[in-house]
């Protein structure tokens, strides 16, 4: 009983260990600490967000890119295989004479 | 310039403002991190947690608290998250030695020597970390709010977000609970 007693006393005394504590000063170069890692990690967040931008705006310019030749491309066959079958049509009327069939109903 | 003020000019990018807030608030955040973990190098690391966060997080600042208590509670946050991380590598590494022998030192203040503490009670600071240590988290953040910031009930509720009867349960608890662990170490 006696211990208990003398126990209980010894931890109180410990619970007030600590009521006068001082602050204590931080490391004069935390500032640029912190400062370096916030550098490094914009150089971190920089990265995943304006590459992939880059890569979609030219991957944009190429598609619209390849749409417009292919647009052009087959607008030029077109024209082409008219004229064409426009040619061989007349070429066909003159052999047969039948220009101006049309006129003797 | 006021809080407000500086918040703005954090938000704004202001580079400048954010060194005048780590020069006002880094005292208050080393060490409410220090009473938390018990060790100065750690807690250096985890006070530039505290305030990289702080720079990253300060636009939803809404002014709805003060800032101090918003970054009273960022500290407390940080800490006790290292502390739940450094838990789960000691049990990981606990596992692993089942197996293997050669595992590196898992961060584990003993009789820890706070420098803020008086000579002559040195001794009986570092046993009463240790039973700090033990505490439930809520318990443990009122316990060392009060005690190592010299922070009034109100303020510790603002921070832990609990109105004032909770904290000061929280603190009878605590007080409760060390006084039996140390008892107990002092009677065996």
């Amino acid at each position: 009983m006696k211990n208990l007693k003398e126990a209980e006393k010894q931890a109180d005394e410990a619970l007030k260990s600590i009521d006068n504590i001082q602050s204590i000063d931080v490391n004069e170069f935390l500032y640029t600490r912190i400062k370096n890692r916030i550098d490094a990690l914009d150089g971190q967040i920089e990265k995943p967000i304006v590459w992939p931008l880059y890569r979609m705006a030219a991957m944009l310019v190429l598609f619209i890119a390849i749409n417009i030749i292919s647009y052009n491309y087959l607008l030029g066959t077109n024209t082409s295989n008219k004229s064409i079958k426009t040619n061989d049509l007349n070429t066909f009327s003159e052999d047969y004479n039948l220009q101006g069939i049309q006129n003797n109903y | 310039m006021s809080d407000q003020e500086l918040v703005n000019a954090v938000t704004g990018g202001n580079i400048k403002a954010f060194e005048q807030l780590v020069n006002t608030y880094k005292k208050s955040v080393f060490n409410t991190v220090l009473g938390f973990l018990r060790d100065v190098e750690n807690a250096e690391e985890v006070t530039q947690d505290v305030f990289i966060k702080i720079y990253e997080t300060i636009g939803g600042f809404k002014g709805e608290a003060k800032l101090s208590t918003w970054i009273y509670r960022i500290s407390v946050n940080q800490s006790l998250d290292y502390l739940r991380k450094a838990k789960r590598k000691k049990r990981f590494a606990t596992l692993l030695s089942l197996f293997n022998s050669e595992n590196e030192v898992i961060y584990q203040p003993v009789n820890f020597d706070h420098p803020g503490v008086l000579m002559e009670n040195k001794e009986k600071a570092a046993l009463l970390f240790k039973a700090i240590d033990e505490l439930p988290d809520k318990q443990k953040t009122a316990f060392l709010l009060q005690k190592v910031e010299h922070c009034s009930q109100q303020k510790i509720a603002e921070i832990m977000q609990l109105n004032e009867g909770a904290v000061e349960s929280l603190l009878t608890r605590a007080k409760l609970n060390l006084r039996k662990s140390l008892t107990k170490y002092y009677a065996s």
